[in-house]
C-alpha cells in the first residue's frame, strides 16, 4: 500500500510540477491563454497561444517565477482561499478563481475601471474592490498594493493555463448560447 | 466556534453584516480553526486522563504537560485576537510568521504552528516516557505511539508556502485527510 502511494505521489508530482504534463511553466503568462473543448477528452482544456505579455512586459523565467511567487504570497497573506476556491478547494462564499483570468466579464470591467487591458481592470478592481461593488456579496478592501495586485493577476493568468481535467466544466458556455 | 459559525452563516443572509469590520474569511478562519483546536485538545485531554489508568503510573513529564495546557490556551487567544483585529499583513514572510498563513485549516501564523509541534513533542514524550517508566505497553498504547509519528510529521505540511497551488493542495490534502481525519 505504501509502495503504491509512493509511486502515485512521484507520478502526480511530476504531472503537476511547472513544465509537467498538467501545469505550464510560469513563463506562460507571456502568452495568450484560452479554454477550448477537446472532443477526444470530452472536456475543455487550456490552450496556450501566441505572445501576449502581461502589462506589455515579457518576462524571463526567473522574473516570471518571482512575480508568481509573490502572487501566491498575496493569496496566502490575505487568506483568499477562505472566501474563494482555487481548483475547487476553499470556501464557497465567493467565486472559484481557477479560470478567473478567462472571465468574459473583465471586458465590461475595463469600461467601468477605465483600464486599457484586462489585466489593468483586474489590478484596479483588486486594489479597491469596494469601489467596484459586485452583486450581493462585496469583496472587502484587503489593502492590496499595486505591485501585489499585478503579482496576483499574473498568478491567476498562470492558474488559468493549468490543465485541471476540465474543471470548472461549462465555463463560459452559458454566454455562448 | 459556534458564535463565529453563526456569524459566517448569517453573512449568506445579509452580506452587509459587519462588512468592513469582520470579513467572511476571518469569521470562517476562527470557526474552522477553533473546531480543529478543541478536537485536538479533547483528544489530548482524553489521553492524559487515560494514560495513568492504562499504564498504572502517573504520566511522565506531567508538569510540562500541565504548563503547556495554559501556554496552548494563551497562544490560541493571541492568534484569535490577531485574526480579529489585525486580519492581514502584506505579502511577506513576516505576515506568514505572525498574522495569517492563509491555507485552509492551517491559517494560524507560523509561530503558532511551531508551538503546536512543541506541544505535540511534549505529548509524545508524555506517552512514550510513561510507557518506558511503567516498563509496559498495551495494544492501545502501542497504536498510539505509532500514531505519534504521522501526527507530528504530517503536521509539518502546515509550514511551507509553495508557489505552485497544485503542489500546495497536493500536500495539503495529506495534512487534512490523514492528519485531521486519521491521526
Amino acid at each position: 500500500m505504501s509502495a503504491v502511494l509512493i509511486m502515485l505521489t512521484i507520478d502526480s508530482l511530476a504531472a503537476i510540477t511547472p513544465g509537467g504534463s498538467n501545469v505550464p511553466p510560469y513563463t506562460v503568462i507571456n502568452q495568450h491563454i484560452d479554454y477550448k473543448f477537446v472532443a477526444e477528452r470530452g472536456i475543455d482544456v487550456p490552450v496556450v497561444g501566441e505572445a501576449e505579455p502581461l502589462f506589455g512586459r515579457p518576462l524571463d523565467s526567473a522574473a516570471a517565477a518571482a512575480l508568481i511567487e509573490r502572487g501566491k504570497m498575496v493569496i496566502q497573506s490575505r487568506a483568499c482561499i477562505d472566501c474563494h476556491t482555487f481548483f475547487g478547494n476553499g470556501a464557497y462564499y465567493a467565486p472559484d478563481l481557477t479560470k478567473a483570468w478567462l472571465d468574459p466579464d473583465w471586458e465590461g470591467w475595463q469600461a467601468v475601471t477605465g483600464a486599457d487591458t484586462r489585466e489593468g481592470a483586474m489590478v484596479r478592481f483588486l486594489m479597491d474592490p469596494e469601489q467596484y461593488r459586485t452583486w450581493t456579496r462585496t469583496m472587502p478592501n484587503l489593502g492590496i498594493a499595486e505591485p501585489e495586485a499585478q503579482a496576483l493577476v499574473a498568478y491567476l493568468k498562470w492558474m488559468a493555463a493549468v490543465d485541471t481535467n476540465g474543471f470548472p466544466p461549462n465555463f463560459n458556455r452559458a454566454e455562448k448560447k | 466556534m459556534t458564535l463565529t459559525g453563526l456569524v459566517s452563516s448569517y453573512y449568506y443572509v445579509n452580506a452587509e453584516f459587519l462588512f468592513g469590520i469582520l470579513p467572511f474569511n476571518i469569521a470562517k478562519i476562527l470557526h474552522i480553526n477553533t473546531l480543529v483546536l478543541w478536537l485536538l485538545m479533547g483528544f489530548m485531554g482524553s489521553i492524559y486522563w487515560f494514560l495513568p489508568q492504562e499504564l498504572g503510573r502517573e504520566t511522565a513529564g506531567v508538569w510540562a504537560a500541565e504548563q503547556l495546557f495554559y501556554v496552548f490556551c494563551a497562544a490560541v487567544a493571541v492568534v484569535a485576537v490577531v485574526f480579529i483585529f489585525v486580519q492581514y499583513g502584506s505579502s511577506t514572510e513576516t505576515a506568514l510568521w505572525f498574522i495569517n498563513q492563509g491555507r485552509k485549516y492551517v491559517e494560524a501564523p507560523r509561530w503558532a504552528a511551531v508551538g503546536v509541534v512543541v506541544i505535540m513533542g511534549v505529548f509524545a514524550y508524555n506517552v512514550i516516557g510513561t510507557a518506558i517508566a511503567a516498563r509496559k505497553t498495551t495494544g492501545i498504547i502501542t497504536v498510539l505511539m505509532i500514531d505519534l509519528i504521522p501526527l507530528i510529521l504530517l503536521y509539518l505540511i502546515a509550514f511551507p508556502a509553495l508557489t505552485n497551488m497544485s503542489a500546495d493542495l497536493f500536500w495539503w490534502w495529506w495534512l487534512v485527510h490523514l492528519w485531521v481525519e486519521a491521526t
